[in-house]
């Protein structure tokens, strides 16, 4: 018989997190901090928005930036909208508040994938993902020919204190842009969970099984795809509202290649197939991102290295990794599993520190100096034959280790 | 117009070879309707082109009376023609509860819903759990489709496909690879199914079909070369000949 929820077993993750989201500020002062917390929320609704894509509905998208940007872009220049009509002023955007720019973000994303998306979701896979990457390219470089819309090279500026104020939700400082990141973070996401336990979720879920079986229950894929795609964009461009108000400004930068690519990152790291897989990612990639920068420059190879170990070590991510956990302990399997595991993680951490290890190393030997090794205090000397000795050590171990946890899940499985 | 399916010299050709060859037929409202053919023959591929996964080369298709051929699979769905395939053919990863809720939606129009639960798709709901006792699945309601033992899968493939209430149905061998226990199962559900419903059955196995068939079409090289009661063509020598003949051989 089926097993439903009861609804405390439903609401309690909105309840915890909700609770999160008002205990933070309790813990945090720092403006920095709150601006890293501040990222985080707009990259869950980045990721999110991505994994509708592509974990709900199958389409592998290079692309999905540029919703995310034309977004930060609608809700900027709305922003400036209101500046320029001024506190007293007349005429709608007068009356508009600034907190609400995210909807403006939304609708110019949404918009944005209804006026190109058709072509687009024809078909899934390759040619989908090529389409996509041709039209993160193709908008990327567009927006260098429209100075007066994407602001060049510099982007476009505003200010957030603008506009009227509602309830006394000011946005000054990063503290104030935390109620607002945190307000639109947990409606976002909210959103697009409901819209996972609709009739075109699921649906969506079925054109990314099989499109073609699809059209003998009497949906054609096409439609699905596109619907999914419009909605995909509408989320992606809230973020993107999200950012604009968290930065006051936007650069064609957020339209680009690159932020499309961390979209998937994040949604891979977390994982396609939990539905707070993005979440975790995005967590973690962004406090990967923002943390690593101040102590290495290595940060981004080091973000890849996570990316290439999650796909290799767990294709279903840190999310899928977490449910596979779950379901152990469901079934009352865990004790005898979870060692297996364990070394399993144990094995690739030691494998990753030696790569650290090498990689600053070798960093320093180019170099001269190393901000990691300042930071830890210490002081190893990359012409020491000891030091490499130490290096090889850890990858041994790291071999090691995963044998033998690879042993132990098959002599128990 | 009392036929359900009219079919008018028929032709597909991919590329050079040319699978059918002119097939004329005329399935009646409410029959079990079994064709029959060696392997090869095109059984497949004519309920390809009768359900619009292929365009035909030439010819027509009518379902009461109204020109189908060269349609778009979901919009013959939605007049009423349903078809389940030869190799099971579901949605993986979703549950079997799921997929079959998914077979659903078109006929209470909400596909394209996003602003209500799936839950709260009552009609859906209803028939998804009706078939899914009929079918007798109930117990792996929750098991991701994609995972179920193959009798199951096959079962809910026959599901997915009466899923939706069309009134004219196809199954393409919807016994291949069963045990002898599965096939008796797969047999009563398959007589559950054609009750008030006009159905065309690909099978290879002889006893399902004489057991089950009001009349029997047999399909060699694309051709039709005799159309009967399964008793008439039993005795044909024809058939004999080319189809059961061989089987004995
Ligand atoms: N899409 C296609 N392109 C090219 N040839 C095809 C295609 N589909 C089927 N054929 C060919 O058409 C012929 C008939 O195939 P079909 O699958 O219809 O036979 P069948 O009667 O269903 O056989 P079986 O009993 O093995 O299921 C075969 O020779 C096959 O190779
Ligand atoms: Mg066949």
């Amino acid at each position: 018989m089926s097993l439903r929820l009861s609804p405390w077993r439903a609401l309690a993750p909105w309840l915890i997190s909700l609770l999160v989201l008002l205990v933070i500020p309790l813990l945090v002062s720092s403006n920095g901090t709150f601006s890293i917390i501040n990222l985080i929320a707009i990259n869950i609704v980045f990721a999110l928005s991505y994994n509708m894509l592509l974990g709900q509905g199958g389409m592998l998208s290079f692309g999905h930036a540029v919703f995310f940007g034309l977004g930060a872009y609608g809700a900027i220049h709305v922003m400036n909208l209101i500046g320029d009509a001024g506190y007293d002023g007349q005429g709608f955007w007068a009356h508009f508040p600034v907190y609400l720019l995210p909807l403006v973000g939304f609708a110019t994303g949404a918009l944005a994938a209804l006026l190109v998306g058709w072509p687009f979701c024809r078909r899934a896979g390759t040619a989908f993902a090529m389409i996509t990457l041709g039209l993160g390219e193709l908008v990327a470089a567009g927006s260098q020919m429209f100075p007066t819309v994407f602001g060049g090279e510099a982007g476009v500026f505003s200010n957030r204190m603008v506009g009227p104020v509602w309830f006394g939700l000011e946005l000054a400082q990063p503290a104030d842009v935390y109620w607002f990141s945190a307000f639109w973070v947990l409606l976002a996401v909210f959103a697009m969970w409901a819209f996972t336990r609709t009739p075109l979720g699921r649906m969506s879920n079925a054109v990314r099984d099989n499109a073609e079986r699809l059209q003998f229950i009497g949906y054609p894929p096409r439609n699905l795809r596109f619907l999914v795609f419009i909605a995909a964009g509408g989320f992606a461009g809230l973020g993107g509202g999200m950012a604009a108000v968290n930065y006051e400004i936007v650069t064609p930068e957020s339209l680009g290649l690159l932020t499309s690519g961390l979209a998937l990152l994040m949604a891979a790291v977390g994982g396609l197939g939990v539905f707070y897989g993005p979440i975790v990612g995005a967590i973690v990639v962004t406090v990967m991102n923002s943390l690593l920068s101040d102590y290495t420059d290595a940060s981004i190879l080091y973000v890849g290295l996570v990316f290439l170990a999650v796909v290799m070590f767990a294709p279903a991510g840190l999310g899928g990794g977490v449910e596979q956990v779950r379901q152990s302990w469901r079934r009352g399997e865990l004790t005898r599993q979870l060692p297996g595991w364990l070394g399993g993680a144990v094995s690739v951490l030691l494998i990753a520190l030696g790569l650290v290890a090498s990689i600053e190393l070798v960093y320093q030997l180019s170099h001269g100096r190393d901000k990691l090794a300042q930071v830890l205090g210490l002081q190893p000397d990359p012409s020491s034959p000891l030091v490499w000795l130490g290096v090889v050590a850890l990858f041994a171990a790291g071999y090691g280790v995963a044998r033998a946890s690879k042993n132990y899940r098959e002599a128990r499985s | 117009m009392s036929h359900a399916l009219t079919i008018d010299d028929l032709k597909k050709s991919f590329g050079p070879a040319e699978v059918i060859r002119g097939v004329n037929l005329r399935v009646e409202k409410g029959e079990v309707h079994a064709v029959i053919g060696p392997n090869g023959a095109g059984k497949s591929t004519f309920f390809n082109l009768v359900s619009g996964a292929f365009a035909p080369t030439s010819g027509e298709v009518r379902l009461h009376g109204q020109r189908i051929d060269g349609l778009a699979p979901e919009k013959i769905q939605q007049r009423g023609l349903a078809r389940s395939f030869q190799v099971s053919n579901v949605f993986g990863n979703l549950s079997v509860f799921e997929n079959l809720r998914c077979a659903c939606f078109k006929q209470c129009a909400a596909g394209y819903t996003f602003w209500r639960p799936a839950a709260s798709v009552k009609r859906a709901n209803r028939r998804a759990e009706e078939v899914l006792a009929m079918i007798g699945l109930a117990d792996l309601r929750d098991s991701p489709a994609g995972a179920l033992p193959y009798a199951s899968q096959r079962a809910l493939e026959i599901g997915m496909t009466i899923a939706g209430e069309a009134d004219v149905v196809l199954l393409d061998e919807p016994t291949a690879g069963m045990s002898n226990t599965e096939t008796t199962q797969a047999i009563e559900l398959i007589r559950q199914v054609a009750e008030g419903r006009t159905l065309m059955i690909v099978e290879h196995d002889m006893g399902v079909v004489f057991e089950l068939a009001d009349r029997i079409s047999v399909l060699v090289y694309g051709e039709i070369i005799a159309t009967g009661t399964p008793e008439a063509i039993r005795n044909d020598p024809r058939v004999k000949e080319a189809y059961l003949g061989e089987e004995a051989a």
